[in-house]
């Protein structure tokens, strides 16, 4: 009974632990292999933005008492508007805290009004009395419901009333202000004086340019930071005039189609038209020529439906709103197009574009701020030759963070991959035939013993922390290898010849060597004619440099064949990430060469083949497939190998195949910029791609290597 | 025969495929020599670190003196550790041989390690109380005794006092901790926060990694599924390391940090506690990253473990827990013990995803305290590998701290060297075990 129980008890303890352990070895081994599958999913997920992404566009609505016209310019919490019964031009504000907007007039009738947008906006306002006043956009203290007029940050009085006045943004705290009289050409400067509290912000106006000059242009803009004033007309004339006032050169361009708008974009350097036959284009300043010219960069067709009512710069590009509320953006730097609806509560509206959207109802405006910019990139721009503003041609540029503020990111990854199958490439070229070779040595030639010293302590090789690899290459190899690449050319034809001749030595030297005879002291005298190689091609090289290339082989080669030698280059890659690569190539190579069974090669050497021509026509041919897979298994890891790129070349993104150049490869640049990109932007997003690329590649390099291997292994047992 | 005939004989016998046997060869023994090369080069290059080397005194064309230690010789300029010089900022100096006209060795240098100036050479002033230190004759430091941390006569050193200074400076090295400045310190905060940072990662990774291979093995159905999660987590191990950092900064810390912020440390928002890259982060991303090397190496001993003796097991009427707790595990021991020690190896040496996770070129406080919970899991942390590098490539007087990043290289070399190597052994042991098993 006693027992009985205990044995029941017992098997229910039992059964209990055995569901248990069951239950936690199957969902644990799930889990762990259902997060390993995340690291793809996520990969995926955060790159698809690049393609669905959409603009989030934010909706804010404010109340209000008057009607208005069109608001003629706009800061981030106040619009510059006409109302319609007064006919007066003011200024509205929105509350804060309410949804309410209030409007006050400007102190004069004003004639002519001007806002460079920008982090914070300035206002250039002409007022019919002849007063020109430059306003703060943002900062205007006085509380909503105030009626007081804004007090100006810098007031003149005019002689007589300007045709045309505009004031645009050329650089942080930088504005100039073009205003064109009757015959006179005024360009005037504003700086802004950051004084400690931010409430009291000074302008320091200084003339750059007044001249005598009668137009045939009817527009004008500040072009590259504000040292060339642009000025066209519809025909396709324009003038280019310099902020020193001694250089005007004028063009022409194809004549804009009707009713097309230019706008000068963020950056200074481009305008985008945009016309209502649905035709974008988007023109950039080319300063490479002898002369600054205005050069088309791109056009694109983005249908509209509905009539235009607005256009505009908005964020990194233009946009136009159509009657029914949709609105078309246009990213001329990634020539990226996007439509998107807004809803839009009354039938009786009007649009404005400048920076945001603004929708002006009869009792209420809505602002339509953009609160994430779309991440989307057409595929051309991520892979293609796209020709950018302030560029000589279209190239391949991956510019993550712009030069400057103005300047945007360009993200073509084309160099990128170059970059990174140039040192897969050299890499390959370096470890590939030496792994192979000394696979082939160890496999066949070793006796077991010293194979059995050998190998592990060639793959402890691939345990070297690739940092130091990198270090050695950086700091050590390249500054090295810029004053002995004449000697590393001669050790390379200088060792194979010392081999040869120490074959032949080995042949004179007694003991009656046959081939089923190797002694492991092969491995010596290897190592001694490698070394009398290296010894060899110093004394030659050092003669010959000194004879024939006194100044050095590097400075020979940049001056007498033009080639240019960067210190950190694919040679130094090659050989460092060579050696990271081959243990990984030597290792498999060697397996598969080891698995070819004996019974071939013994019976290939009973028919009478010699040594070598039993390897070339049976071993290798054999174990061929399994060094395939060894060359892919190399290659996948150069391809991902990050430490050694980053430290041993100079990250320049540029595409040559030179061996004497460096590259930027995709591992490199996620290692250097992944730390401070932004989550949730365009380059981020980009940087997930490459790394998706990166996975996808190796993934699938290994995994066809792996079959490979495996339909070998088949092969093999059946033999 | 004569000796003459013997040898045309010998002659004779040779073949192409011996030339091509040896150069095959060739590229066995270059490989060889290149990482002994690369070992006998860390050397080399860290030696100015420990070794008391001597001090020499130069001539100049135009008449000057430059006293110091050689840091890199080359055929036609010399890189000289001149120390602390009261014009000059620059503690180290890049001459061309030929400006160089006479180099003597004085007996009198001294090479004093002052607590404010850093390394000064110098021969003390005769009779003077307190002493002081004349660089250069304009130059003189009156030394008050708490000042000098070390000083030597680096030239008239016997064997005994080099052997002292060597061991003193390995200790520094390994021990001091500086606490405001990352460059002239050991690496002992680097080497904590190694440590710190793979045992972290050591307590994830080694129950999910066995776990996640005796599923594979012994529980799930060995149908071609399974043998295709198999092909795929042995080729995790190759995907780049910097994926797994790109992952691990997206998800761990834009993604669970940012959540964990919200929940438990919204008072502190928008300063992030864990929305930022940190030990702990570092720790899991390194753990994603080896699991496949402990999944590999378990998977590897459990296929080792001779199928006649679970058999058996279960034919005497265990249940497979039993027979997993009782049986399997004690016998994949040294496997699972081979797949640490190289996840181990694997993490220490790895550096390009810890950049995107939390490492960082210095961090004021170890990542370990003696309060409460012990451990600083939000925080970043120095790592040896990131120190090689920004100390390398980062660093703004390269020359000056070369010796330094080549030591540090060193002693990571030769620690993922011997942990390497005791993997490998402990395989062998393994393999004997078994065969001992199977007879």
């Amino acid at each position: 009974m006693n027992t009985q129980t205990r044995v029941k008890r017992s098997r229910l303890r039992r059964s209990a632990l055995e569901r248990t352990v069951t239950l936690a070895v199957v969902t644990g081994g799930s889990l762990v292999l259902l997060a390993i599958a995340s690291i793809f999913l996520f990969l995926v997920w955060q790159s698809a933005p690049l393609w669905l992404d959409k603009t989030d566009l934010q909706r804010t609505q404010y109340h209000t008492n008057a009607r208005f016209e069109a608001p003629t310019t706009l800061s981030d919490r106040q619009l510059l508007v006409r109302e319609t019964k007064a006919q007066r031009t003011g200024i509205l504000t929105f509350s804060p805290t309410e949804s309410v907007a209030t409007w006050r007039p400007l102190g004069n009738e004003v004639a002519l009004i001007s806002t460079a947008a920008g982090d914070s906006a300035i206002t250039l306002v002409v007022h019919e009395d002849c007063t020109i006043s430059l306003y703060e956009g943002v900062d205007w203290g006085a509380p909503a419901v105030s009626k007081e007029t804004p007090s100006p940050l810098w007031r003149t009085v005019c002689d007589e009333l300007p045709m045309t006045a505009k004031i645009e943004r050329v650089a942080e705290g930088r504005y100039q202000m073009v205003l064109r009289y009757a015959n006179e050409l005024h360009w005037l400067e504003a700086v802004r004086k950051q004084t400690p509290l931010r409430s009291s912000l000074e302008i320091s106006i200084q003339p750059l340019l007044v001249v005598a000059s009668k137009s045939n242009y009817d527009q004008h803009t500040i072009l590259a930071e504000g040292r060339w004033l642009l000025e066209w007309h519809q025909q396709g004339a324009y003038a280019l005039r310099s902020a020193d006032g001694n250089r005007i050169v004028e063009g022409q361009i194809d004549p804009l189609l009707p009713d097309t708008q230019l706008v000068r974009l963020g950056s200074s350097y481009g305008l985008v038209g945009i016309s209502e036959q649905s035709q974008w284009v988007y023109y950039g300043l080319d300063q490479h020529g002898a002369e600054p010219a205005l050069a088309l960069l791109d056009k694109q067709k983005l249908a509209f439906n509905g009539q235009i009512m607005a256009m505009g710069a908005v964020g990194r590009g233009a946009a136009v709103i159509e009657n029914s509320g949709m609105v078309s953006f246009y990213d001329p730097y990634t020539r990226g197009t996007e439509r998107i609806q807004l809803e839009l509560t009354a039938e009786h509206r009007q649009f404005a574009l400048h920076g945001m959207i603004t929708v002006l109802y009869d009792d209420s405006v809505e602002l339509w701020r953009v609160e994430n910019h779309s991440a989307n990139i057409p595929l051309l721009s991520l892979f293609g030759e796209l020709a950018y503003e302030s560029y000589a041609e279209s190239s391949f540029t991956w510019q993550s963070t712009g030069i400057s503020p103005l300047s945007p990111p360009k993200f073509s990854i084309t160099p990128l991959l170059y970059g990174t199958f140039k040192a897969a490439f050299y890499t390959l070229l370096f470890a590939a035939p030496m792994a192979i070779a000394a696979a082939v040595f160890t496999a066949y030639f070793m006796t077991a013993s010293v194979r059995a010293a050998v190998k592990p302590s060639l793959e402890l090789l691939a345990a070297l922390p690739t940092v130091i690899l990198g270090l050695v290459a950086g700091l050590w190899l390249a500054p090295w290898l810029e004053h002995h690449l004449l000697h590393v050319a001669f050790a390379i034809v200088l060792i194979p010849v010392c081999l040869v001749a120490m074959s032949f030595i080995w042949r004179l030297s007694p003991g009656g060597y046959s081939e089923s005879q190797l002694s492991g002291s092969e491995l010596i005298l290897t190592m001694l004619a490698v070394g009398g190689g290296i010894w060899l091609a110093w004394l030659i090289g050092s003669y010959v440099e000194s004879s024939v290339f006194p100044a050095g082989l590097v400075s020979a080669l940049s001056e007498r064949w033009g080639i240019s030698y960067e210190q950190r280059n694919s040679i130094v890659v090659g050989v460092m990430m060579g050696l990271a690569v081959f243990p990984t190539i030597y290792t498999i190579a060697e397996d598969a060469l080891f698995a070819v069974p004996s019974h071939l090669r013994e019976g290939a050497l009973a028919m009478g083949a010699t040594e070598w021509q039993t390897a070339r026509s049976i071993v290798l041919p054999t174990a061929a497939p399994g060094i395939l897979s060894a060359v892919m298994m190399g290659l996948a890891r150069a391809i991902g190998e990050t430490m050694i790129v980053l430290m041993a070349t100079g990250n320049t993104p540029i595409i040559d195949g030179l061996m004497t150049t460096g590259m930027r490869t995709i591992s490199a640049t996620l290692a250097i910029e992944m730390p401070e990109v932004v989550p949730n932007t365009l380059h981020f997003h980009v940087l997930i791609f490459l790394a998706l690329q990166l996975f996808v590649f190796t993934f699938l390099i290994n995994t066809l290597a792996d079959v490979v291997r495996r339909r070998l292994r088949q092969r093999l047992e059946h033999l | 025969m004569s000796f003459h005939t013997r040898l045309k004989r010998r002659a004779q016998r040779w073949r192409s495929d011996d030339a091509i046997m040896f150069l095959c060869g060739g590229a066995v023994a270059l490989c060889l020599l290149a990482l002994a090369a690369l070992f006998a080069l860390l050397v080399d290059q860290s030696r100015l670190q420990f070794w008391p080397e001597p001090v020499y005194q130069w001539e100049t064309q135009d008449g000057t003196r430059i006293t110091g230690q050689i840091i890199e010789e080359s055929p036609s300029s010399l890189v000289i550790s001149v120390g602390h010089q009261a014009s000059d900022p620059n503690s180290v100096r890049r001459v061309t041989r030929s400006e160089l006209v006479a180099r003597s060795r004085p007996i009198d240098i001294v090479r004093v390690e002052h607590d404010v100036l850093g390394i000064l050479y110098g021969v003390w002033i005769e009779s003077a109380e307190p002493a002081i230190l004349s660089v250069t004759p304009e130059f003189k430091v009156p030394m008050q005794g708490d000042a000098i941390v070390r000083w030597y006569f680096p030239n008239q050193l016997t064997i005994i006092q080099s052997l002292q200074i060597f061991a003193d400076n390995i200790a520094n090295f390994l021990f001091f901790a500086s606490p405001d400045s990352p460059s002239d310190a050991g690496v002992f905060p680097a080497l904590v926060g190694t440590v710190v940072m793979v045992l972290l990662m050591t307590v994830f990774v080694m129950p999910l990694g066995v776990l996640a291979a005796i599923y594979l093995h012994e529980y799930a159905a060995q149908g071609r599924l399974t043998s295709w999660i198999r092909v795929a987590v042995h080729n995790l191990a190759a995907i780049p390391s910097v994926v797994y950092g790109v992952f691990g900064l997206g998800v761990f810390v834009y993604g669970l940090g940012s959540e964990i912020d919200s929940a438990m440390y919204s008072d502190s928002l928008p300063s992030p506690t864990f929305g930022e890259p940190g030990l702990l982060w570092a720790s899991l991303t390194l753990a994603l990253l080896t699991l496949p090397v402990v999944i590999v190496a378990t998977e590897e001993g459990l296929a080792r473990v001779p199928r006649s003796i679970i058999e058996a097991s279960y034919a005497l009427g265990a249940t497979r827990a039993e027979t997993l707790f009782r049986l399997i595990l004690p016998l994949i021991g040294p496997a699972m013990m081979t797949g640490l020690i190289l996840a181990i190896a694997r993490a220490a040496g790895e550096v390009a995803p810890l950049m995107l996770v939390g490492v960082v070129e210095f961090a004021p406080d170890l990542p370990i305290t003696t309060d409460y919970p012990f451990l600083r899991l939000d925080q970043k942390f120095m790592h040896l590998g990131y120190h090689i590098y920004d100390l390398g490539f980062q660093s703004i007087d390269i020359e000056a701290t070369r010796p330094r990043v080549f030591a540090t290289a060193l002693l990571l070399f030769v620690i993922v060297m011997v942990l390497n190597t005791l993997a490998v052994l402990l395989r062998n042991r393994l393999d004997r075990k078994y065969r001992h098993l199977l007879e």
